[in-house]
């Protein structure tokens, strides 16, 4: 369980983090999207206690951060953006060094290394030097690390980045299975995985949280900007007002130039139906009648870029 | 009792990882054939000019020639310690698993006074060498070998502190160098510009030569103990608090 409330850190005149507040239960996984510099990285050593918060409190499992640090990191298992590993080590030294000062008794080691490492796909490379690994491979190395220890809170930073597609997919599923029983943070650029993972979704935008729900209601919230779009031939050009009267909203009127019309309508209601009688009434046929959602992609252009725009 | 695990398993490691990189072996090599020259050199003065035995034991504890590269070559050794974790970004790593500052600077230094003792290993050999072909004075021995640990501890805390200062593994060998420079050769020359001023007695407590040399004699004072002593926990305890004042930035 991670509690955040009203979180604050500036460095010297700019201010990384305001007024933050958040939290995420166990079972469930929390993303995190934000364009760069948004403070995402900022908020997640904060919550680490790598860094000092200015003011607000950070509790984790119900730890005060500020308070006893030591506590708390125990209960954290971390994934720094960039995995910094030592290129020197073996992956399985490395592992079993991690596992260590994270506490896990010495007789131990070895077998929740292993565990790890078979859970993050990494076991045929345990032998290793960590310098010759891909990309690949070390991000995994490093999830197997923030895992080793088997600690309720995950944090994770961008976890898949730098992974062949179907690593992503198996990472994936990893995190999905780990959300189950622990408290996930998951901060991401990719969009996808975010609505694909996580159960909520909280979008960065300078230094503060532009929006929090899940990401279907974050949808929904933003569906009155959902279009739908038909189109019909041609010469039933005249016909369009006729079809859409009612509906409100302006629509957007395109000759494709194959002797079909594309028509888009802004409305926060679905017409598709009623549309479809109103041609079919007036003999009119539709070769296309859809409705585009916005995807959460669209909802964060939306949401960040209309912040730039107001300041 | 954790915080003592914690201390052990980074020193463990940072051992082992001197010996898994090219630098720690060419700094090796290299003392270890600047210390036989130098060894050999103290044997053909002495044959020059014949001394006791004990006379000649005693130089091996206290001579610049062995100190010399030792001064060079010690903050190479802990260049790396922390500026590599805080360049590399591996700190970050470090410092989020449950582990105080104060362990790791612990640990760091535990591992680089280790390697300090490997480097130094060849003394058994010289020593040996004296005892086959003459009398050894073997509580004078100790008594040097225990100098010449507590003058590296001093070194290597003062090279510790530099690493954790800056984030460029050269730039804190230099500033560790200009440190260790200043602690040996300092008081030395401070007490020849001044050898009676009212500084005087100052200088010639924090004479590392002078030291040495007491403990090459076998002479165990409090004086001399305390202040390596206290000096190597003073940089460590500054290396710590430069470790947290630097984490996240």
């Amino acid at each position: 369980m991670i509690e955040v409330e009203s979180l604050s850190k500036s460095f010297g005149e700019i201010d990384a983090v305001r007024e933050l507040s958040f939290s995420a239960k166990t079972g469930e996984i929390l993303g995190v999207l934000g364009p760069n510099g948004a403070g995402k990285t900022t908020t997640m050593r904060i919550v680490c206690a790598y860094l000092p918060a200015d003011s607000g409190t950070v509790r984790v499992d119900g730890i005060d951060v500020s308070q006893d640090s030591l506590e708390a990191r125990r209960r954290i298992g971390y994934l720094p953006e960039n995995v910094p590993l030592y290129p020197e080590m073996r992956a399985v030294d490395y592992l079993r060094f991690r596992a260590g000062i994270k506490g896990v008794p010495r007789r131990d080691r070895i077998t929740r290394v292993h565990e790890a490492a078979l859970r993050c796909g990494v076991s045929e490379v345990l032998s290793q030097t960590i310098r010759t690994l891909s990309k690949g491979y070390r991000q995994r190395v490093g999830l197997a690390d923030a895992i080793v220890s088997n600690p309720p809170v995950l944090i994770l930073d961008e976890p898949t980045t730098g992974l062949d597609p179907n690593q992503i997919v198996e990472v994936r599923e990893l995190i999905k299975e780990l959300g189950e029983s622990h408290t996930v943070l998951l901060c991401s650029h990719s969009l996808g995985e975010v609505e694909e993972l996580c159960d909520r979704v909280a979008i960065f935008n300078r230094g503060r949280i532009v929006a929090q729900d899940s990401p279907q209601a974050l949808r929904q919230q933003l569906s009155l900007q959902s279009s739908t779009v038909l189109e019909l031939p041609l010469p039933m050009e005249d016909r369009v007002a006729q079809i859409l009267e009612g509906l409100g909203g302006k629509p957007s009127i395109e000759a494709l130039g194959d002797g079909w019309l594309r028509v888009s309508l802004e409305s926060g209601e679905d017409p598709r139906e009623l549309l479809f009688q109103r041609a079919a009434d007036a003999g009119i046929v539709l070769r296309e009648l859809t409705r585009r959602q916005l995807t959460l992609e669209q909802i964060f252009r939306e949401l960040t870029i209309e912040e730039r725009k107001l300041s | 009792m954790r915080t003592l695990r914690s201390t052990f398993l980074i020193a463990e490691r940072e051992f082992g990882s001197y010996f898994l990189q090219p630098l720690a072996w060419v700094v090796l090599t290299a003392l270890w054939a600047f210390m036989g020259l130098a060894f050999w050199l103290v044997l053909s003065m002495f044959s020059v000019y014949p001394a006791p035995a004990i006379e000649l034991q005693r130089e091996l504890f206290r001579s610049m020639l062995f100190w010399l590269p030792l001064l060079v070559a010690l903050p190479v050794l802990a260049m790396r310690l922390l500026a590599e974790e805080r360049q590399s970004g591996t700190l970050e790593n470090l410092l989020t698993a449950p582990i105080t500052e104060s362990a790791v600077v612990a640990g760091k230094f535990a591992a680089a006074l280790s390697f300090f003792l490997v480097i130094i290993s060849p003394f058994a050999l010289y020593l040996g060498i004296l005892g086959y072909y003459g009398e050894l004075d073997l509580a004078a021995a100790f008594a040097g070998l225990l100098g010449m640990i507590l003058t590296g501890a001093l070194l290597l805390a003062a090279s510790l502190a530099a690493s954790a200062l800056v984030r460029n593994q050269i730039v804190a060998a230099i500033v560790g160098f200009v440190t260790v420079l200043v602690l040996y050769i300092g008081p030395l020359f401070a007490g020849q510009l001044a050898p009676s001023g009212p500084g005087s007695a100052v200088w010639e407590y924090l004479n590392l030569w002078m030291l040495l040399d007491a403990f090459s004699r076998g002479i165990i004072d409090s004086q001399h103990l305390v202040y390596p002593l206290s000096g190597t926990v003073f940089f460590l305890f500054l290396a710590a608090r430069l470790l947290e004042s630097s984490k996240g930035k």
